[in-house]
């Protein structure tokens, strides 16, 4: 039988990350602390569940107060956690690129991989 | 502050069109093809006693493989005729099919025309409810 995952907190996640980076860009240099907690989360819940603390948010909380429907849906994971990791290092990139001066550089990196993030979470694209 | 939140919403707003547009543009594509008869090359292949379903996949897509296991148990239970077409090798085909993703599935009626065309991972239960739909229409 093909594996299935919960679709429902792997969007949340998505959304999550998409709307912290948005609030980091809004905020300005300050945000880059909001661009490294959310590649914090991207690359050590991708060897470490627990780490992923939107994903447990939406686990722990949301699901069981039935706030967020949870969906099983068959997902090719192998490519998705390749795309984390390289997600979670472009945002570590970037916190370090906006926090030394480098902020367009830093914030172009942000806006692909939200952009990116964004249409996977919203569109399944 | 305002000037960055604008800059956002905007970049929200345009991925929104984008997304929305292209989504509209993958269905509109798909009911252009609905109802057309398909190549010959294809009619040779059907078979005359099992719902005929054709799959697109792609040598590196990761759900195609998904697909294929729930395509396989349809095939070996005698349910359905399945033709697995590489999209990559047979783009034209793939074209003239709607099949603007992978893994795309097509279901043909008995005089060999398309009756449904899935774009993505579809689930065993969704297949043969369509199957069943086609069977009873």
């Amino acid at each position: 039988m093909p594996e299935t995952f919960d679709a429902s907190a792997r969007k949340f996640h998505q959304l999550v990350s998409v709307a912290l980076l948005a609030a980091g860009y809004v905020v300005g240099p300050m945000g880059a602390w909001l661009v490294a907690l959310v590649g914090v989360v991207f690359l050590l819940g991708r060897f470490w569940w627990p780490a992923d603390i939107f994903r447990q948010l939406a686990w722990r909380a949301l699901e069981p107060a039935r706030i967020l429907p949870r969906r099983d849906v068959v997902e090719d994971h192998a490519t998705r956690r390749i795309a984390r990791v390289l997600g979670g290092a472009g945002f570590l990139l970037a916190a370090v690129l906006v926090a030394i001066g480098q902020s367009v550089a830093g914030w172009i990196i942000v806006g692909g991989l939200a952009v990116m993030i964004f249409l996977d979470g919203a569109f399944d694209y | 502050m305002i000037e960055r939140a604008f800059i956002v919403g905007a970049v929200l707003a345009a991925t929104l069109v984008v997304a929305l547009g292209a989504r509209a543009g993958a269905r509109w594509r798909v009911a252009q093809v609905l109802g057309q008869p398909v190549p010959a090359v294809l009619r040779r292949r059907l078979s005359r006693t099992r719902p005929n379903l054709v799959y697109f996949f792609g040598p590196h897509c990761g759900t195609c493989a998904q697909q294929k296991t729930v395509l396989d148990e349809l095939d070996s239970e005698g349910a359905a005729h399945i033709i697995a077409l590489d999209a990559t090798q047979e783009r034209a085909l793939a074209d003239r099919l709607g099949a603007l993703t992978i893994p795309a599935t097509a279901f043909l009626d008995r005089s060999g025309r398309l009756a449904k065309v899935n774009l993505g991972y579809q689930p065993r239960s969704v297949l043969i409810a369509q199957m069943e739909s086609m069977l009873a229409g």
